[in-house]
């Protein structure tokens, strides 16, 4: 039973964190450090839920979650499972096991997804977009609205549609650029993804949804750092503005809509910045690795 | 961009500008590279076809293939666009964005472009 409330005790340890996180403003500072730990509490939430179902199944075995599911797997083949398991145990274990595959599932239909979608924009680019004669690595569509975007991937594609090429100065241009780029080379569409997978294992939580939400501003705001750092805050930031004053496709019913408020905060960081200390974002890491790798050892550690 | 893709948005060019039903042989006379086989020009085309981007019918003497496209070249656009403003669920997370802004005249005209082009009936 020990182990069944460690992972209860790490359940609403990574609950209260994330609780922190959503309302605390640091994040914005150092979004990096922000989208880690991020990263940690999903897994310990998502570790210790399927965690404290195992092990409140497997009690009887008085083992480790692993060795004790490999033994229960074994002995369920042969028939012959321990006095101590009631119908109770086994309705735990297969909401363990169901949540896990529930979470596979979630996985697995995401990546599709968002690989279908990715190849789809590929094949259309190489169809109706062109180089940018700018020679700045991106392809250009010809329509009036404006969208900057990359498509993710090894071989990621930088996309402007010529309503941005019209909208931006050079300058402003570069620093848009140079922050599809860091997308790009950071890898944020991985970043993002676990927290995409969830939203999908569990559309009607409102937690996942907020936490999906504030690490995609995360990933954004990182963007911005690097863009900031190589082509200065006043170009970024005059560039995100333009963004703004055009006019924006009304976000249909039923989702979050709200990517103005993003833009307002992106902008407030970018002309008052303030950077958290060094040794706060290890404290904050160190702190947030620690709670994640508690459950990982309750799963492995016999008793 | 590879030469194989740049050659697939070349070829479409080619078909977009004219309108009508062309052979292997009207595009390839149409396309100003004089180095470019019959054979690779019709694998590619194939291949198009194959990728729902063109048509193909028997020529009335019934022994050559001609080709148009499935649908217009803003329609392509169109989804492309929309699919990069979007602000909804996986069309989100499959693309990283700087910020998006589109008018309302300019996503009405997005929408219309899409449909009309995907149920056009085929000949």
């Amino acid at each position: 039973m020990t182990y069944a409330v460690h992972h209860l005790v790490t359940l609403a340890l990574a609950w209260a964190a994330g609780a922190v996180m959503a309302r605390s403003r640091w994040s914005v500072r150092a979004p990096r450090t922000g989208v880690l730990i991020w990263q940690a509490v999903a897994l310990t939430a998502i570790m210790s839920l399927v965690g404290v179902a195992l092990a409140v199944g497997l009690s009887p075995y008085r083992l480790g979650v692993v060795p004790a599911l490999a033994r229960f797997a074994a002995d369920g083949w042969a028939g012959s499972l321990p006095a101590g398991m009631s119908a109770g145990h086994l309705l735990a274990v297969g909401a363990g096991v169901g949540l896990a595959g529930w979470l596979l599932a979630a996985f697995g239909l995401t990546c599709r997804a968002l690989a279908g979608l990715r190849r789809r924009q590929r094949t259309l680019l190489r169809l109706v977009a062109r180089p940018d004669p700018g020679a700045h690595e991106a392809l250009v569509v010809e329509h009036p609205a404006v969208a900057a975007y990359c498509v993710p991937g090894r071989q990621a594609t930088i996309v402007l549609s010529t309503g941005t090429l019209g909208l931006l100065h050079a300058d402003e241009l570069a620093a848009v650029l140079a922050h599809e780029r860091a997308h790009v080379k950071e890898r944020h569409d991985l970043a993002l993804l676990p927290f995409t997978v969830l939203e999908r294992a569990f559309p009607w939580i409102p937690a996942v949804r907020l936490m999906r939400r504030q690490v995609a501003a995360l990933v954004e705001m990182r963007a911005d750092d690097r863009a900031a750092r190589a082509h200065g805050r006043t170009s970024l930031s005059s560039a995100l503005r333009r963004f703004r004053a055009s006019d924006r496709l009304p976000s249909p019913a039923g989702t979050l809509g709200g990517a103005e408020g993003d833009i307002d905060a992106r902008l407030d960081r970018l002309t008052t910045p303030t950077r958290t200390s060094l040794p706060l974002r290890t404290l904050l890491l160190s702190t947030a690795l620690t709670v994640a790798s508690t459950p990982l050892s309750l799963f492995l550690l016999p008793m | 961009m590879n030469s194989l893709g740049d050659l697939e948005r070349r070829i479409m060019d080619v078909l977009w500008s004219t309108g009508s039903w062309l052979t292997v042989r009207d595009v390839l006379n149409q396309m100003s590279d004089r180095d470019l086989a019959y054979t690779t020009v019709m694998t590619v085309m194939n291949r198009l076809v194959r990728k729902d981007f063109l048509l193909r019918e028997r020529t009335e003497d019934g022994r050559t293939w001609r080709y148009r496209p499935a649908a217009g070249r803003e329609a392509y656009v169109a989804e492309l666009m929309l699919s990069a403003l979007s602000e909804t669920g996986d069309r989100i997370a499959a693309l990283g964005h700087f910020a998006r802004s589109v008018t309302a005249e300019e996503a009405e005209a997005l929408r219309e472009a899409l449909p009309q082009d995907r149920t056009r009936e085929r000949p």
